[in-house]
């Protein structure tokens, strides 16, 4: 680091207690402050909030800032509060009758105290501290390991001292929010970073020690007990006996078996437990066990073995006639998936005749990725097609979108039987979803024909991402869905809608669905025909992302709710309201 | 019945039906047998939760589930499902030609390990059984209290840090009177006051950045002057950063107790008296278990104390501050530690002061004492006698201000340790601020009188041991009547004083409002000690026993309608007592 002597002030300018600024090579600037005799050199800008402390007070030594009164020692630059980093002090001496500063504009490295200060920011749930931390950390271009280590470790601690099952939540935002803006630099990582992190703030508290079960140690055991634990909702019990399999060398079983639990008939109904569980195997599998382990054994028990009312009629019939099916995967290499018979299945209002078809379809040696497919897009295709009304239904649509993209996550991560049960799980929830008014459409048949919005890409694109920004729903999805079918690039168009999206406040709740959409988006471009290549239905993905940006944005539900009661008044239907 | 290899037989294969259970007992202890899935068990029939036989719990897949609280264990080894610290013991089995053997004998317990897992339970949970438990078996099993008693430091630390402000002085105050108590009993008797103690210090523990020193090195006189800033700005944050930043420098806790103390005794902090307790209490912490053990709660809690927010006083409150103020050139003057103690003292005019109800008064009699050339422990030894007499003479009636007078009497002893832990000077001001509280008490119906001994009538019975039981008969039977003569009679029959008590302690420390009493109780068992020279020493043991009979009662409605019909009556407070 080079430093040199640059010169200041004159002396004598300034009374006791005064302060100047003086610009530096480079541009920042430093306060310059005469106090009991002796000259002070600091860095301008408050370490909290950038107010110029050359406005700040001096009593005893201890500089603080007229704004939020954050306190310096003078000399060495130590702040007296917490969540605010020292501020910079720079030697100074007295020649020739000025004051000269040593300057260098080389910024020290402080990994471990902007590290510190974001674990503050954690505790504290500050976004101001978070983000600025975190700014600091990419900017200084600290490993992403080092700072998602902490934010891990900490989560872990929160969820398991201050939630239940419902932590999963938190997860999605942090396993998403890692994963978005690992596709994006400088503000729009930074606000996807800070997104994933403000997931894990909250209070934290020491626990009691888990330690491993006493000898003998025998996995089956474990696994049985786990298993019957899950069916007695006794979730309490589980936590151990995850920690045990562990600590004797078991971790990698450790998914499979939450998976064996988490996809037996009676969550049939309880689609977020496979989707939090498929962001904790994400998590294990992109992070290690080390900092993530307390969190996967803690929520993994309390999702596994979460409390269960009594079902009622339809989730019972389900339960029972999942119960009777062997579920297995028998890929068959020439297998040709009946798409439209599987999709009708689905979307019809009969959950047994629904199991039936997604049972043939793996008889019939479909692949699970390969049906899996069709469920994505068939969300999909519903999230470009739903009327946008007094509930629109985007909560129902994105599980459905978000599930049928963790039937993937489960093959991978929980084993093809755990895929194959995910199957069912996501056909469940269509199924539970039948009340939203989408009419049958056959996914094979290609799109019906649309005009892009202007000649050329650029222009097209800045007149989507307008309509997003005045909220036009409607007018949206014909909009994208011109834009992609003219051959435009869908992955700048989905990059500029994750922006948009990012830069929200709403941006928190369409996080999990913008990142299925970019990875399907990516299997429809793979080449591999199972995950959707050149599927006729793709482009419903990003049609159906935008328009849930859009509608999001819109908060409109007074006025949609006024006319759907004057619709209601003059005597129609919901269905025919939105014909 | 021994094998020679440790295997007992204890039941025949045909007694133990399939899927039952029986209690044998070998070796003092009792076993149960199951028969579960073809395989014979056997563990402590105890269920390590709270008792309950385990023979009568149920059995599936292995695992046994205690009928009443739902505690389940697996079966082999005895692993307990919901925690480490409750494993059960499990014993070998054997069968041979029909009848089965097992083997307790040199069975080491798992509770041997998982004492320290049981003790964090408590203490995040605050649940007194399991905190009872732990500490009962940790003593049963020979760890040292000591080792016990530090980790109950590391937590109450961590507690007090993200769960409390300056109040959780009072957390440490209880903390310390209950070891201090449980000192002075025999060992079986222990359990109540190290349990109290165990509750002060347990809570949740949250996470906490650890503050980190300022950078470079700061000298002592420095830190010393932004503490004394920060306790006016009341920026105890700051104040926190530099006792840190001064320990890590190597400062000695003497030198950041005194400058806490210098701190609290501003006279703006003179209606916060309460913190001279706890910055005593602070130091205490220190000499009982080191500074090593003790920094983060000094740092930390003394923090929070010096820099506590402060309203506007106001009415008497505001005219005491700017008397003190006033006086401060002259304490400063009475600053100087006497050789030796005086002679010229008289203790009567002191006394005299306290009680006129008068501002200037009550401080000028602090004053004047000190210019007899009084030393500050002749002073507070007449303000405890004081608050004993008031305690023992106090009318009980709607009332009485046994806290306010328990008050007055545990900060005079705070303002001893001023001397004992900061400096005279300390102790000096710290007087002033004691007298306060006199002044502040002058609602009580006691008329002031000498504090001479207040002897009273032989005891009726002939043995101590029946006058003492008589005692704690009328303490359990809320006598509040007539408590006071027979204690009084009990001492001046010349009994043990000692044993009377340890024998009031105990009976206070049974009841439920015994943490409450813990303070004054402690105080009484230091000052009846140091006072053992003074005549109205007796008067403490009385005040204490009719202050523990009369809490015991809750007949406020009663005591509020016959005030109230008095006061119908038009009768002053003073006239009806």
């Amino acid at each position: 680091m080079s430093s040199d002597w640059v010169k200041g002030i004159d002396c004598g300018t300034l009374q006791n207690g005064e302060a100047q600024t003086v610009e530096m090579p480079g541009g920042r600037t430093v306060a310059v402050f005469y106090w009991d005799g002796k000259y002070f050199a600091t860095d301008n800008q408050c370490p909290h909030m950038g107010f110029p402390l050359a406005r700040g007070t001096i009593k005893n030594g201890v500089l603080t800032c007229d704004w939020h009164g954050r306190a310096f020692d003078l000399e060495t630059g130590g702040c007296f509060h917490s969540q605010c980093d020292n501020v910079r002090v720079f030697p100074v001496k007295v020649e020739d009758d000025s004051v000269w500063i040593q300057y260098s504009s080389d910024r020290p490295q402080r990994t471990q105290a902007q590290l510190r200060l974001l674990w503050e920011g954690l505790l504290g749930d500050d976004r101001w501290t978070i983000s600025k931390a975190l700014a600091i950390l990419l900017e200084q271009g600290t490993d992403e390991q080092e700072v998602v280590d902490l934010i891990l470790t900490h989560m872990g601690r929160h969820i398991a001292s201050s939630h239940g099952p419902e932590g999963g939540e938190d997860v999605s935002r942090l396993v998403n929010g890692i994963h978005v803006g690992r596709r994006y630099s400088g503000e729009d990582r930074l606000i996807s970073i800070t997104t994933a992190a403000r997931s894990a703030a909250g209070e934290a508290h020491e626990r009691n020690d888990i330690v491993p079960m006493p000898p003998p140690y025998d996995w089956d055991q474990i696994a049985t007990w786990v298993k019957e634990f899950s069916r007695d909702r006794q979730g309490h019990r589980i936590e151990r006996c995850l920690f045990t399999a562990h600590s004797q060398g078991d971790t990698d079983k450790i998914i499979p078996l939450l998976y064996d639990c988490a996809t037996q008939p009676y969550f049939v109904g309880f689609s977020q437990n496979l989707i939090s569980l498929a962001y904790l195997a994400e998590l294990v599998s992109v992070f290690g066990w080390e900092n993530s382990s307390e969190l996967v054994f803690w929520l993994g028990a309390n999702l596994v073995g979460q409390g269960r009312s009594e079902p009622e009629r339809f989730r019972r019939d389900a339960i029972s006639h999942m119960s009777a099916l062997s579920i297995a995967e028998s890929e068959k290499p020439n297998a040709r998936l009946d798409e439209s018979a599987l999709v009708q299945a689905l979307v019809g209002v009969d959950v047994v005749a629904s199991f039936d078809a997604v049972h043939e379809a793996l008889n019939e040696g479909n692949g699970i990725d390969r049906i899996a497919t069709t469920m994505v897009l068939l969300a999909a295709d519903r999230m470009a097609r739903s009327p946008v009304a007094v509930d629109a239904g985007w909560e129902n649509l994105t599980t459905e979108l978000n599930l049928a993209s963790a039937i993937r996550t489960a093959r991978e991560h929980g084993g093809s039987d755990a895929g194959a049960c995910a199957l069912f799980h996501t056909a469940y929830q269509v199924f539970s979803d039948r009340w939203i008014n989408i009419p049958y459409r056959d996914l094979g048949e290609p799109l019906a024909s649309m005009d892009p919005p202007a000649e050329d890409e650029d222009s097209a694109m800045a007149l989507i991402m307008k309509s997003i920004n005045t909220l036009d729903v409607e007018g949206v999805g014909p909009q994208v869905q011109g834009y992609l079918q003219a051959g435009f690039d869908g992955n700048r168009l989905l990059d500029e809608l994750g922006r948009a999206i990012l830069g929200d406040d709403s941006g928190q709740i369409v996080l999990p669905t913008l990142r299925t959409v970019f990875e399907e988006w990516d299997n429809c471009n793979s080449g591999q025909v199972e995950l959707g290549a050149d599927h006729p239905a793709r482009f419903q993905l990003i049609v159906g992302l935008a328009r849930y940006a859009a509608d999001l944005r819109s908060n409109t539900d007074d006025s949609s709710a006024a006319f759907a009661a004057t619709r209601f008044a003059e005597g129609k239907t919901t269905v025919e309201m939105f014909e | 019945m021994n094998n020679g290899d440790g295997f007992v037989k204890v039941a025949k294969v045909a007694d133990l039906t399939p899927e039952k259970a029986i209690a044998v007992r070998v070796e003092n202890r009792s076993v149960a047998l199951f028969n579960h899935e073809g395989r014979f068990y056997a563990t402590d029939n105890q269920c390590p939760h709270m008792g309950y036989p385990l023979i009568r719990g149920r059995v599936r897949k292995g695992v046994l589930q205690c009928d009443w609280h739902g505690w389940s264990y697996a079966m082999d080894g005895g692993g307990c499902f919901t925690g480490g610290c409750d494993d059960l013991d499990t014993f070998p089995v054997r069968v041979q030609d029909g009848e089965i053997y097992i083997k307790v004998e040199g069975a080491t317990s798992k509770r041997t390990d998982s004492h320290y897992l049981l003790l964090k339970e408590a203490l995040l949970s605050r649940d007194n059984w399991i905190l009872s438990k732990a500490i009962a078996i940790m003593l049963s099993q020979g760890v040292s209290e000591e080792e016990t008693l530090n980790r109950l430091v590391e937590h109450m630390s961590k507690h007090l840090a993200s769960d409390h402000d300056a109040n959780g002085g009072f957390r440490l105050n209880q903390f310390l009177n209950g070891i201090a108590i449980s000192r002075r009993l025999d060992q079986d008797d222990r359990l109540i006051p190290l349990m109290i103690a165990g509750t002060a210090a347990s809570g949740r523990a949250g996470d906490r950045v650890p503050p980190e020193p300022l950078p470079g090195s700061v000298d002592f006189d420095r830190i010393a002057s932004w503490v004394r800033m920060f306790s006016q700005d009341r920026n105890w944050e700051g104040i926190e950063k530099c006792l840190v930043t001064a320990r890590q420098a190597g400062a000695d806790s003497r030198a950041i107790i005194s400058l806490l103390y210098d701190c609290i005794l501003e006279p703006n902090f003179l209606m916060f008296g309460q913190n001279l307790v706890h910055i005593g209490n602070i130091a205490e912490l220190v000499e009982t278990f080191g500074f090593d053990l003790a920094a983060p709660l000094v740092c930390n809690l003394g923090a929070k104390i010096a820099g506590r927010g402060r309203g506007t006083p106001q009415g008497t409150t505001r005219d005491s501050i700017e008397y003190v103020t006033e006086l401060r050139r002259k304490i400063q003057e009475l600053s100087d530690e006497p050789s030796s103690h005086s002679e010229q003292y008289d203790e009567s005019s002191l006394v005299e002061g306290l009680a006129s109800g008068d501002l200037r008064q009550t401080f000028d009699s602090v004053t004047h004492a000190f210019e007899s050339g009084a030393h500050v422990s002749q002073i507070l030894d007449s303000m405890i006698m004081l608050s004993g007499d008031r305690m023992a003479r106090t009318p009980a009636s709607f009332s009485p201000g046994w806290f306010n007078i328990s008050n007055e009497m545990q900060m005079a002893a705070a303002a001893r340790r001023a001397l004992k832990y900061g400096s005279y000077r300390n102790a000096v001001d710290a007087t002033y601020f004691t007298s306060w509280h006199y002044f502040e008490n002058r609602w009580l119906n006691i008329r002031a009188r000498p504090l001479s001994r207040d002897v009273g009538r032989p005891s009726k019975h002939s043995d101590e041991t029946t006058a003492r039981g008589e005692i704690v008969d009328l303490i359990e039977s809320i006598q509040v009547g007539e408590i006071a003569q027979a204690t009084r009679s009990y001492l001046a029959s010349g009994f043990d004083a000692g044993a009377l008590m340890s024998e009031l302690a105990m009976v206070i420390l049974k009841h439920d409002s015994g943490s409450n009493l813990l303070g004054t109780l402690r105080t009484v068992y230091d000052e009846f000690e140091r006072c053992s020279a003074h005549p109205a020493r007796n008067q403490l043991l009385v005040g204490l026993a009719r202050f523990a009979t009369d809490v015991r009662r809750s007949n406020d409605n009663d005591l509020a309608t016959r005030t109230a019909r008095r006061f119908a009556a038009r009768e002053t407070a003073v006239d009806m007592f």
